[in-house]
């Protein structure tokens, strides 16, 4: 028995010994010494994701990063004027900034800039020292939150969706919605109405139930069959009126078809109407000029104040036409008390654009609306070339922005304050849809783009989900969840308003 | 018999073909058991077990857990079964001294074996995971050690419902089983009947309350996820059985108790026979094992299994059995036809089984025809359906994801990328990130100039840890060339691509002609979209166009023209009375003799007129059956003729 003890003692003892040496070794960070009498290298440190020469919300989650750079140990000193705050060593390059620190970082450093000095230890036990990484912080915090619809890429069959919030002051992220909840139904275009943040809209394809719109405010729910007997077509792309109390959304046809060559997908429409929902009243109504039969009409969307509703429309072609299907920027006055409608006026041509103008989004204070622009079509997150274009409401002039890259830019969403937008952009690979933030200054400028922040900085590198949809809000909606699932077993026809 | 067991799991099944069938995605990764935890009851079990699963890859080792899970499993039931209110009995055949009757101790022996038996008949039909016997086991040897514990039947009744909430957590609806077995462990050894009613609740409401509320799964995965029920075919009476003998196994073992308790049923002093029990277990396992094991799904796994690694001569000789006869393996006698609304198997990190069918087999032959550059010649020797799409099956015929998968690697050979990806992004989203797929997707980014896409699928797959070396040689390669120029294979799809775009609509996409037709426009030399569009000719009966291809036989590099062209062409001079046709093309005198001889022989069977076309089709199979003109008459070839009505369409007639 007592020599089983010793046997066990001696391998008890080897393996610590092993285990602490490969922890002095592999594991143990480098010190950290303010002064590694490193050589400086005149150039800036490649990092992944690009966070460089950004400007940053003050209230965004830590800019985590891989650096691409060769070397047996690195190190990030993170300062703003006062000196270093932040200082972080390892073996691996990947760099986890503590959230606590990062944020109290941000509060202090409103308006002013930030620099991240970035040190590697080569193979010869030489520290080089890159140019800093400089970044500005904004004084203006972005919404708290980011909603958007998480999937694989898919083209008409699909698997899990979801539909996911995010904190952006950190990496905390919860599931509003997941298709395995509800038999792994299709579930798309979310959308929040902003001054009313217990509201919530979600259009659901259902086996059972058919297509619908799931309504929620709070934790109750319906689920509305949106179809009448004149449009029996299901809606899309829903719009929230400020007041709360009415959707705009569009009735479509819609047709997936394939290209032998470039980007695969493509979507026509054959046939497109906006309508109204009543909230209140449980009614849908539209106007002649949203759903002439000689047009199609689509992609709602309210100014600020509720009077005016903006969509695009193009001449209705056979499919044989795709390529000439080119819509216009249009807009028309609404009376929300009267249910009133004024005429339509066309804001930016197609023609002018040689292009086609989809996803219009006004800003909250009504200063800037921001539209995609593609050649042909309206599914501009399967037309490369698509970019984003910023008009100012104030003059009429609009302009092509300086943050597109040669790969699809497209769905935008404006932050309460004006001053950041959430896009999504295939720019890193050209398959994959991720969401990107930039601030908008005073004259409209945009800062340069980043990728969502994620706490694994390698995450982007090794998943093949999308993010589609991202809409920023400034106030939870886990409680909205609730009546997401609860709108499911309430289904509701506009037709009668009687349950079905 | 542990050895037995190995011996027929090892060598009869082939753990590889349980893993390509069910293979569970499993990637390294920090929170990727936490959020399996937090996802699914009995997320953590199925992370584990898609972990465990992948040594399923390397057979002997395969076998070799697969072996100890179903030794645990036998040694847990026999300690359950010989459960006597709070005293264990040590289990008969299991090397323990036993004070019980002889007869008595070999039915519990034999006993005890029931459940292991049954998990490699579910093995052999491969209608069995890893994680499902892995949850089995651990559930077993839990509830021995409930039966263990002692103490007030207050405690017991709280350790029961935590034990059993616990579970349901951590393994998933088999903790169902769990509050069955300690329920009756409570009502017939302990005589507690509240506590036994009490467990039996449990384990029914609980899967409801943790996974339908808690949770929000579906009702079904609430009580069937990681369970035999996710394997098994319509009707499910493997899964029922496995999950049922233990609970019967239990009553019955206690009414014979009862009734071995009257004096006269003891018979003491037959010790001799005691040799009999393992003869009888190696005996009746054996039987049951060779009589179950489902050869045409082996068959057709293993088929598959060699065409996703590109093996072509091992497809071929995988394909042997099929030379005579396609099995009936129909992808919807699955349950996934029940569980998913739309056919598909929807949560990547699951086991998600292969479906695979006997016309996916076909493509898959088809396909290892091509390769090998033997299409036109063999083609016929080897199962083929009447007029069947040689491109795609069709997502009616044999289910979305199949059809997406074997569509991806034809449509890559051919050259068609774009329609390549489609399919690919598809099983993608409804079979996960398999390796092979990710590979799939590797190249077709690669040829659509998107290196980062393609460095994404690899870092994907180099977190498997069976193919981390080989995502990691790609990376190498595309970090030295983005565009991966100096690969062979890549080039010689990319030779094959279109030049210019062309747009077709779901509604069209079964149009074989035109897409290879296209494909030939972009690229003359496509080799494989000739064979492809003159198989499909061959297919739809069209010896007319057949004979039309073989005036640019020189120009795909054929010195003469193969077996099955020159059968539709001495058809099509037949039939035309065109009888300078066979010389135009050279059809080789042997293949022109071998058509009289057919000839005379289908006359001397009555030929066209005769009254039983079936009989005159039995006849001619066995010396014509690799031929052209067989499939014209008769149909769709060496397919399992479940009805004869295939064989008499006088439609199907050349």
């Amino acid at each position: 028995m007592s020599r089983c003890r010793i046997i066990a003692g001696c391998v008890i003892l080897c393996v610590a010994g092993l285990g602490l040496a490969a922890w002095a070794v592999v594991i143990r960070p480098p010190r950290l010494t303010s002064d590694l009498n490193a050589a400086i290298i005149s150039r800036q440190p490649v990092i992944s994701p690009d966070y460089s020469g950004l400007v940053i919300p003050p209230n965004i989650a830590p800019l985590n990063f891989v650096v691409k750079e060769p070397g047996t140990a690195y190190r990030i000193v993170i300062r703003d004027k006062a000196g270093p705050r932040i200082e972080l060593a390892s073996r691996n390059p990947r760099f986890d900034i503590p959230v606590t620190r990062w944020l109290a970082l941000l509060e202090a450093n409103k308006g002013d800039r930030i620099e991240i000095d970035v040190s590697v230890l080569d193979a010869g036990g030489q520290w080089r020292q890159f140019k800093p990484i400089v970044n500005t912080v904004a004084r203006e915090p972005i919404d708290a939150y980011l909603v958007y619809r998480y999937m694989d890429p898919v083209y008409r069959c699909w698997g899990n969706i979801s539909i996911q919030q995010r904190d952006l002051s950190g990496f905390a992220e919860s599931c509003l919605l997941s298709n395995r909840s509800i038999e792994y139904d299709c579930i798309n275009c979310h959308s929040f109405t902003r001054d009313h943040d217990d509201r919530m809209a979600l259009q659901l394809r259902s086996q059972n139930l058919g297509p619908r719109l799931l309504l929620t405010r709070g934790d109750r729910g319906s689920a509305v069959n949106t179809a009448t007997t004149a449009n029996p077509v299901p809606s899309s792309y829903l719009a929230w009126h400020p007041n709360g109390h009415i959707i705009a959304f569009a009735s479509i046809k819609v047709t997936q078809f394939f290209h032998a060559k470039g980007e695969t997908r493509d979507v026509f429409d054959k046939a497109s109407d906006v309508s109204l929902y009543h909230v209140e009243t449980n009614r849908v109504t539209t106007a002649p000029a949203l759903s002439r039969p000689d047009r199609l009409e689509t992609y709602p969307t309210w100014s600020p104040d509720g009077k005016w509703l903006y969509f695009c429309s193009a001449a209705q072609l056979g499919m044989e036409r795709f390529q000439e299907v080119k819509y216009d920027l249009v807009r028309i006055a609404y009376d929300a008390d009267t249910d009133g409608w004024g005429e339509p006026e066309t804001i930016v041509k197609a023609a002018d654009l040689n292009g086609s103008v989809t996803h219009p989004r006004i800003s909250p204070d009504g200063r800037w609306l921001m539209f995609c622009r593609c050649d042909y079509g309206n599914f501009s997150i399967y037309h490369p070339e698509s970019d984003l274009y910023l008009m100012d409401l104030a003059g009429g002039e609009y302009r092509r922005m300086e943050i597109n890259s040669d790969r699809a830019d497209s769905y935008h969403s404006w932050s309460g304050n004006s001053k950041w937008v959430v896009f999504s952009s295939k720019r890193r690979d050209g398959l994959l849809t991720h969401p990107y933030l930039t601030h908008i200054d005073d004259a409209g400028q945009a800062s340069k783009p980043f990728i969502l922040p994620q706490q694994d900085p390698t995450f982007y590198e090794k998943s093949l989900k999308v993010f589609n949809v991202p809409e920023l809000i400034a106030a939870p909606a886990d409680a909205l969840a609730a009546g997401l699932m609860s709108a499911i077993s309430r289904p509701v026809s506009v037709s009668d308003g009687v349950k079905d | 018999m542990l050895g037995a067991v190995y011996a027929h799991l090892s060598w009869v099944v082939d753990p590889r073909l349980i893993l390509h069938d069910g293979s569970p995605t499993f990637h390294l990764q920090t929170g990727d058991f936490g959020r399996a935890v937090r996802l699914w009851p009995g997320g953590g079990l199925e992370y584990i077990a898609a972990g465990l699963s992948q040594v399923l890859a390397i057979g002997w080792l395969g076998a070799g857990v697969l072996t100890v899970c179903v030794g645990v499993l036998w040694w847990a039931t026999g300690r359950l079964l010989a459960t006597r209110g709070r005293e264990i009995t040590p289990p008969p055949g299991m090397g323990c001294e036993n004070r019980s009757s002889v007869s008595e101790r070999a039915w519990a022996g034999l006993a005890a074996f029931v459940p292991a038996l049954l998990v490699i008949v579910q093995f052999g039909r491969f209608a069995l995971s890893l994680g499902a016997l892995v949850g089995l086991v651990l559930t077993l040897v839990l509830a021995w050690g409930y039966a263990r514990v002692g103490g007030r039947p207050v405690i017991r009744a709280l350790m029961g419902v935590a034990s059993c909430a616990g579970l349901y957590v951590a393994l998933g609806p088999v903790s169902v089983l769990f509050a069955v077995v300690c329920g009756l462990i409570e009502l017939l050894e302990r005589r507690s009947t509240i506590l036994g009613l009490l467990m039996l609740v449990a384990g029914a409401v609980l899967p409801w309350l943790i996974g339908g509320q808690l949770y929000g799964v579906p009702t079904r995965d609430a009580y069937l996820r990681i369970t035999a029920f996710d394997y098994d075919f319509l009707p499910p009476v493997g899964a029922i059985a496995l999950y049922a003998c233990v609970p019967i196994l239990m009553i019955v073992g206690r009414l014979r108790r009862r009734s071995a308790a009257r004096p006269a049923l003891v018979r003491a002093g037959r010790r001799q026979w005691r040799w009999l029990e393992p003869v009888l277990l190696v005996a009746v396992g054996g039987l049951a094992a060779w009589l179950s094991f489902d050869r045409d799904r082996a068959t057709v796994l293993a088929i598959d299994y060699h065409v996703r690694h590109q093996q072509w001569d091992a497809t071929l000789a995988a394909a042997e059995p099929l030379r005579r006869t396609l099995p009936d393996t129909r992808v919807d006698a699955r349950l996934l036809s029940l569980r998913f609304g739309y056919g598909f198997p929807v949560d990547a990190c699951r086991p998600a089984p292969l479906l695979a069918s006997g016309n996916a087999a076909i493509h898959d032959i088809n396909l290892a025809l091509a390769h090998k550059g033997i299409l036109l010649d063999a083609m016929f020797e080897y199962p083929q359906r009447m007029q069947a799409s040689v491109v795609r099956l069709l997502p009616d015929d044999n289910g979305g994801y199949v059809s997406h998968s074997y569509n991806t690697d034809i449509l890559l050979e051919l050259g068609d990328v774009n329609e390549a990806e489609r399919v690919a992004c598809e099983s993608l989203a409804n079979i996960g990130p398999r390796s092979w797929l990710l590979e799939r997707l590797t190249w077709i980014n690669v040829l659509k100039q998107r290196p980062e896409a393609a460095r994404t699928c690899l870092n994907l797959m180099a977190r498997d840890p069976s193919s981390r070396s080989r995502a990691e040689a790609w990376l190498r390669d595309l970090e030295a060339d983005p565009t991966l120029a100096s690969r062979k294979d890549l080039n010689r799809v990319r030779s094959r691509m279109f030049r210019q775009d062309r747009v077709g609509h779901l509604e069209q996409m079964d149009r074989d002609e035109e897409q290879l037709r296209y494909l030939l426009v972009a690229n003359p030399h496509n080799r494989f979209a000739f064979d492809y569009l003159t198989a499909h000719y061959l297919l739809k009966l069209r010896h007319d166009k057949v004979a039309d291809n073989m005036q640019h036989l020189a120009a795909f590099g054929y010195k003469r023209v193969p077996r099955h062209c020159e059968e539709a062409i001495l058809l099509h001079a037949s039939l035309t009375g065109d009888a300078a046709l066979p010389g135009k093309f050279g059809v080789r005198p042997e293949t022109a003799a071998r058509f009289e001889a057919f000839r005379r022989d289908f006359d001397l069977l009555g030929g066209t007129k005769a009254a039983n076309r079936i009989g005159v089709r039995d006849a001619l199979l066995a010396s014509y059956g690799d031929t052209y003109w067989f499939y014209a008459l008769f149909g769709d070839t060496y397919v399992a003729w479940p009805n004869e009505t295939a064989a008499s369409r006088p439609e199907e007639q050349p």
